[in-house]
């Protein structure tokens, strides 16, 4: 043996086995799943729009949070869209003429503001609501990722309307002389943050459609409670009332942020015990 | 999709196998690189669908063996035991084992970067323009240094008593 030559195929094939690796042997599933996924792809498109754009990320965050603009109810953008033209109404109106005219137009925007806090909570437990949640869980994207983009949307979009409230409430003034910025916003913000405080608590103790009624009968009560409440504990104008206001604003801020992270903290639990029990 | 998985996937698994000697952890690796590379790119040629793939796996490889606890020794000598490979006809079982042996020993004196080089060259048959782009090299320094791999391993070889 000593001695021999090689060819260079021979020493490409000694090679081929000096590098061999132990038989992969989960590699025919492998594939035959890979041939299923890309026939599903193929079937809903998911392939055909990155023809266009070679080396594009098929799915990648900001794709993926877009496509999910396409699947809030139509409803939801119309009621928004309602929401924001009531408060024009509100404040163009020639009832509102008169003394004290700028409170009540800002009382009424605030009204609304539980609202508009409405669209978000209906849309976030849209699958629980539906009893969908399980068939969810079975779908490419968890759903816990499809909530988290839900309400990043619903809440940029909420966010902009509230801006547009405070622009409104103001007159088209938003740094007139009668209170500032600050005051307006709080009269706005609070309604708005207790009703998604108390409608996502609601969202997380009760299921199904129990969960909307619920939630529809709490956001109508504050949006009473800002017509009558606000004469008796004072407006934010004054500043003894300011900071008491700013502070309830905080806590229900905090309060808010809490109960969306245990929402989504319950989804993926959910998700778990689901997969635990496959 | 560009590349077909049936093809590359034993390719990609040997190269992992070859970075971590560690066939399950290989299998994931390589099951990984796959679904990260359909879930994020799409290339039009091949040679660019292989640079992703190897520099996909190339990467994970890294992690893992930043990762990666030690391998308990039962564990390796049922791998080993399994790497029985199939021998050619013409030759004895004793000269093949004989032969492969001494080109394994010619290997273990070549870098780490040399023997990738030959593994991805001749035995995965990876275009030198896709290795140069892989490792960040040009197509020259790539031939280069693969002429230079290959006289190592037949200078070894040589000394082992083969010419």
């Amino acid at each position: 043996m000593k001695g021999k030559s090689w060819k260079k195929k021979e020493l490409q094939k000694e090679l081929w086995y000096a590098f061999a690796a132990p038989k992969p042997q989960r590699r025919e599933e492998f594939l035959r799943l890979l041939a299923e996924r890309a026939l599903v792809d193929e079937r809903y498109g998911l392939h055909a729009e990155n023809v266009a754009h070679p080396n594009r990320p098929l799915a990648g965050l900001p794709v993926f949070v877009l496509s999910q603009i396409a699947y809030i109810r139509k409803g939801i953008w119309w009621l928004s869209a309602m929401i924001f033209a009531c408060a024009c109404f509100l404040a163009a109106s020639p009832g509102m003429a008169g003394d004290g005219a700028q409170d009540r137009v800002l009382w009424g925007i605030a009204a609304l503001a539980p609202l508009l806090a409405m669209t978000v909570i209906a849309e976030s437990g849209r699958s629980e609501t539906w009893e969908m949640a399980e068939l969810e869980m079975a779908t490419r994207f968890s759903l816990r990722s499809v909530v988290l983009a839900r309400l990043g949307i619903l809440g940029l979009e909420n966010l902009v309307m509230l801006t547009l409230f405070v622009f409104v409430g103001r007159g088209g003034d938003p740094v007139g002389q009668e209170g500032g910025v600050l005051q307006t916003g709080l009269c706005i913000l609070l309604p708005y943050l207790l009703t998604c405080f108390l409608g996502l608590w609601i969202v997380r103790r009760f299921r199904g459609q129990q969960a909307v009624y619920w939630c529809f009968g709490m956001a109508v009560c504050v949006s009473v409670m800002v017509f009558t409440i606000p004469d008796r504990i004072g407006y934010p104008e004054q500043e003894r009332n300011l900071i008491w206001w700013a502070a309830c604003t905080f806590m229900l801020g905090v309060g808010t942020v809490k109960q969306c992270i245990r929402f989504v903290g319950e989804t993926a639990e959910l998700s778990y015990c689901l997969h635990d029990h496959a | 999709m560009s590349m077909d998985p049936k093809e590359q996937y034993d390719r990609i698994y040997r190269y992992c196998y070859f970075k971590l000697h560690d066939r399950e952890l290989a299998e994931d690796i390589t099951q990984e690189t796959f679904l990260r590379y359909l879930e994020k790119y799409h290339c039009d040629s091949v040679q660019e669908a292989l640079r992703c793939l190897y520099t996909i796996a190339g990467h994970l490889c890294v992690d893992a063996y930043r990762k990666r606890k030690d391998i308990p020794l039962s564990a390796l000598s049922e791998e080993m035991a399994e790497e029985r490979l199939p021998c050619k006809e013409g030759d004895s079982e004793e000269e093949q084992t004989i032969s492969r042996l001494a080109v394994r020993a010619a290997l273990d004196g070549l870098t780490e970067e040399e023997k990738e080089l030959l593994l991805l060259r001749y035995v995965n048959e990876v275009p030198l323009v896709t290795i140069g782009k892989i490792l960040g090299l040009s197509r020259f320094a790539v031939y280069r240094r693969i002429v230079n791999a290959s006289g190592k391993l037949k200078e070894n070889l040589r000394r082992e008593g083969f010419k």
